[in-house]
């Protein structure tokens, strides 16, 4: 008896969740896209991969092992739920400047895009800026990491010159590390000596 | 001046923090809105700097609008209380742990590069579930 009003209260329970419960509601990327996915994995599911929910505007409730989705289309979207996707910052901006092999030099030309930087960092409200220096594969992969470290330290210099603010300006060196151009080792790339710029 | 000495003390306390805590940075707030810190509260100004354990909390009207280290945004709804448990972020390797917990109201998120750099490295807890994050922009509601 005892343990059928357990059960009776544990349905009631899920029942009540399974009305005002927690939910999730899956958009589509910023660029339209639908790739993105999340994945249910609570320990006590015996799903080590999880349970996948996956696909752009669908909504599913947080509860049980077994989500079930429902899609929602483009415009099954609550006034509240439009307002906060409405409220997120805006995304990063990216720029990138390029150097002379082997050096902490700016190539021609590279300092071109300093003022859509600066309006870029102006416009935005509480704005940093992160600058991520990269080699070439050219020479041995501790010495472009530091050859990268210096490159970004350059340009955060370059940058506090030009009265950016020193706190919110972050050098990070990452050597040969995600090549914008694939090559082979020991070759040169303009296109891989750079910094790049986020500005969030 | 017991408010210019808690002014003092909240500026000393952002010049004492050492770059590499800095988690993130509020972009936006609004309504009733703060920062819960190690149980003190702490004003969400636009710039303001997070650490991890940092929770976010809002009331009636109130929001918080958050970019963290590794590109992820935030936006926190009306009546909300969103915890920051983790966020460990290597700027090197651009891989890291970041764990968020829902305990009521709305959060919209666009996941960064800690959710790209392993299968589930970004969580995101709610009273009922445990997410996944892999890769995406969505809303998380727990109702009171």
């Amino acid at each position: 008896m005892t343990r059928l009003r357990w059960a009776g209260a544990a349905l009631s329970a899920g029942l009540l969740a399974g009305c005002a419960g927690p939910s999730l509601l899956l958009l589509d990327n910023e660029d339209g896209s639908s790739e993105g996915a999340l994945a249910v994995i609570d320990e006590g599911c015996g799903n080590p991969d999880g349970a996948t929910i996956a696909g752009a505007f669908s909504r599913t409730k947080l509860t049980g092992c077994a989500p079930r989705q429902r899609n929602v289309g483009a415009d099954g979207l609550k006034p509240e739920e439009r307002s906060l996707i409405g409220s997120l910052p805006p995304p990063p901006a990216r720029f990138i400047m390029y150097f002379v092999p082997n050096t902490t030099d700016l190539a021609p030309g590279s300092e071109g895009m300093i003022d859509a930087l600066d309006r870029h960092f102006k416009a935005r409200a509480g704005a940093e800026i992160e600058i991520i220096g990269y080699t070439d594969t050219v020479g041995k992969a501790d010495y472009n990491l530091n050859l990268s470290q210096q490159r970004a330290d350059e340009i955060r210099s370059k940058l506090i010159a030009l009265d950016f603010p020193a706190d919110v300006i972050t050098a990070t060196g990452r050597g040969e590390a995600e090549l914008r151009f694939e090559t082979p080792d020991e070759t040169e790339n303009g296109g891989n000596r750079r910094v790049e710029i986020i500005v969030r | 001046m017991k408010c210019a000495l808690l002014v003092t003390f909240s500026l000393l306390a952002l010049t004492a923090q050492p770059a590499w805590a800095d988690i993130g940075r509020v972009k936006k707030s609004g309504g009733i809105a703060a920062i819960e810190r190690k149980g003190v509260r702490v004003n969400p100004a636009v710039g303001t700097s997070l650490l991890p354990g940092d929770v976010l909390v809002t009331g009636k009207g109130g929001q918080i609008a958050v970019t963290f280290a590794d590109n992820t945004r935030f936006a926190v709804g009306p009546n909300s209380r969103i915890a920051v448990d983790r966020f460990d972020f290597d700027r090197t390797t651009r891989s890291g742990a970041f764990e968020t917990r829902v305990e009521r109201g709305s959060l919209g998120v666009v996941s960064g590069q800690i959710a790209k750099s392993r299968r589930d490295a970004m969580k995101v807890r709610t009273p009922t579930s445990l997410l996944g994050v892999r890769g995406t922009r969505f809303i998380v509601t727990v109702p009171e």
